[in-house]
């Protein structure tokens, strides 16, 4: 059983107050998809919430602890993050890529063993890489990077997967793949929380919606108790309309404000 | 997936750029070894082997065995300890800032150990001793660095970068200020020619002075590579994979002023090598840092190595400076770079 909560944060990031006094709790099983207009603070909580960003009040706890009292590698063997739009800075083939995601749990000088080039390839299995396995990480389409970035966050098999718009870019298809993806995870008894822009992926798949908005937990709940035209109107200041329900469920806009 | 599947993926993945990786090494290695024993050879008086033999392992002094012993054995080793690492220190900086223009003077250290060394040549220092010059390169090395990093520090690479160029430009307008003040045309003259860097009379007073700084940086840069690698993805990534960043630059940052401070006390600043070596090698080791810093530091040893032999064997007036051959050999390279690098953007 893992769980992560965050009592009470507030984070401020040059100045400005990005998070003002928010407390959640995720644990095992669920997959929480995080939204909210630009700017509300959602890269700023899945920092907070990873570890990487700390707040000026309040703790996050990992497991009843909080997190700043684990060390870096035994946290990073914990969770795994994904920022947003992560970039590759040198030509390194795919599968060296996917194998950056075993850094800690590697010694400082010796390589890959047996084991950790047989679960480099089953990420790569996993998330359709094997055709670009030797390809240079740089002359992957923005798509294919996403899903390169996906199977590094996997490859170490982290209790807490936290990630940043991981579906930006991706084909349908992909899209579909990565959602259903991080939702069998969450039935795997892992925490998944990801910040998501297409509320109707989030809707048919995440077992749980968080509403950010100015800073602030708008709303926290199943997809259906959650995205009501009253919500999105007040948070992303457009008309929507909502249909269907649970795995059918759809969401359509239809004017702004 | 099928168990047969995994283990022929996995068969495919351990092969070839670790093994091409450790050949070149391994190549690169044999290359310096036949160098080192051609520089022993190599001179305004060239030895035999025979000669060199009987200088190394005879007892009774004789004018090969002095220049064997006092001369070129202690040029060599300079030479392979000062361009190691410059390619090792090159290839953690370009890893460091993932950016392929960095070289080992990119934090200040360089030009610190200039001015330190330009300040013992200024006031005549060094009639009180042959060690004085080094001594106060190492001085500089240090004192930038502690610039660098008290400027640069808390504000990730970026600030450490900037910080690095700020104290670079201290330093050269430190070394002019020197220039324009020297007392005499000699002591300016001096000075210009320390600057070019050289080989050229070094004992083994001074390998004794700056060996056990240059293995200790050496040392301390070796053990980046891990976090060098997980910097590929960015800070943000790098750090949630367990990377401490500030750890990182303080390693990185005193690492070459130990190293490249050191052997730019004894040498003189001689460019280029750390920005090449690196280069050299990065699409053998599949662009991942961590595998490049070995054959980089091999790379940049050769190179020097290669440079200091092709000074003494270019007959033309007084001896060619060392710094001045490798920026003429470098620059061709640094045109390459630029036209390569147009080429592959998109």
């Amino acid at each position: 059983m893992t769980a992560i909560a965050a009592r009470q944060i507030s984070v401020i990031k040059g100045g400005r107050t990005i998070l003002r006094d928010l407390s959640l709790t995720a644990q095992s099983g669920e997959f929480v998809a995080v939204i909210g207009a630009n700017g509300a603070g959602k890269s700023t909580l899945l920092e907070a919430l990873a570890g990487l960003a700390r707040p000026a009040q309040g703790t996050v706890l990992l497991n009843d602890r909080n997190i700043s009292a684990y060390g870096r590698s035994e946290l990073a063997r914990l969770r795994a993050y994904l920022p947003q739009s992560p970039r590759c800075e040198w030509p390194i083939p795919v599968e060296r890529l996917v194998a950056l995601g075993l850094t800690p749990t590697l010694p400082a000088f010796s390589g890959l063993s047996e084991s950790d080039e047989a679960r480099v390839a089953a990420a790569l299995l996993e998330c359709d890489l094997m055709g670009h396995r030797d390809q240079a990480a740089t002359t992957l389409s923005g798509g294919e990077l996403a899903r390169a970035m996906l199977a590094r966050a996997l490859v170490a098999n982290p209790d807490i997967l936290i990630v940043d718009e991981p579906l930006e870019g991706l084909d349908p298809k992909y899209a579909l793949d990565a959602t259903a993806r991080l939702r069998a995870l969450a039935g795997r008894g892992k925490v998944i929380i990801a910040a998501l822009h297409d509320l109707t992926l989030a809707a048919r798949h995440a077992t749980r919606l968080i509403a950010l908005h100015q800073g602030r937990i708008a709303a926290d709940g199943s997809p259906q108790d959650v995205l009501t035209p009253d919500l999105l109107r007040r948070i992303f200041r457009v008309d929507a309309s909502i249909a269907g329900a649970q795995g059918g469920a759809f969401v359509d806009y239809l004017a702004p404000l | 997936m099928t168990v047969e599947t995994v283990s022929s993926v996995k068969k495919h993945a351990a092969g070839r750029a670790i093994d091409s990786v450790h050949a070149l090494s391994a190549g690169i290695f044999a290359a310096l070894c036949i160098l080192f024993c051609v520089s022993l050879l190599a001179g305004r008086v060239w030895l035999s082997p025979a000669d060199v033999l009987d200088g190394l392992f005879s007892t009774h002094a004789q004018l090969s065995s002095l220049i064997v012993t006092e001369l070129r054995l202690p040029r060599a080793v300079l030479a392979v300890l000062v361009g190691g690492t410059l390619g090792l220190s090159g290839a953690v900086l370009q890893g460091l800032t993932r950016n392929p223009l960095a070289e080992p003077g990119l934090l200040g250290v360089t030009s610190g150990a200039s001015f330190g060394a330009v300040i013992a040549i200024y006031f005549d220092l060094s009639q009180l001793s042959p060690a004085v010059i080094p001594l106060f390169g190492l001085i500089g090395a240090f004192g930038a660095m502690a610039l660098t990093f008290a400027l640069g520090r808390g504000g990730g690479t970026l600030s450490l970068v900037l910080a690095g160029a700020a104290v670079n430009t201290f330093g050269a307008a430190l070394i002019a200020l020197a220039l324009n003040l020297a007392p005499g045309v000699d002591a300016a003259y001096e000075i210009m020619t320390w600057l070019m860097g050289s080989l050229a009379d070094r004992s083994w007073d001074h390998i004794a002075l700056a060996a056990p700084l240059i293995l200790a940086g050496s040392a301390m840069l070796a053990f980046t590579g891990r976090a060098l690698d997980a910097l590929t993805l960015g800070e943000a990534q790098a750090e949630s994979l367990g990377v401490d960043l500030p750890r990182l630059h303080v390693m990185a940052l005193a690492g070459t002023a130990m190293a490249v401070g050191a052997a730019t006390s004894v040498t003189g600043a001689v460019g280029f090598i750390g920005l090449v070596a690196p280069h050299l090698i990065r699409p053998f080791a599949s662009y991942l840092p961590s595998r490049l810093l070995l054959p980089s530091a091999l790379a940049g040893a050769v190179l020097l190595l290669g440079a200091d032999v092709t000074t003494r064997l270019i007959s033309v007036g007084p001896e060619m400076k060392l710094g001045v051959l490798t920026a003429l050999l470098g620059t061709p390279f640094f045109f390459w770079l630029v036209v390569r690098l147009r080429r592959t953007a998109p």
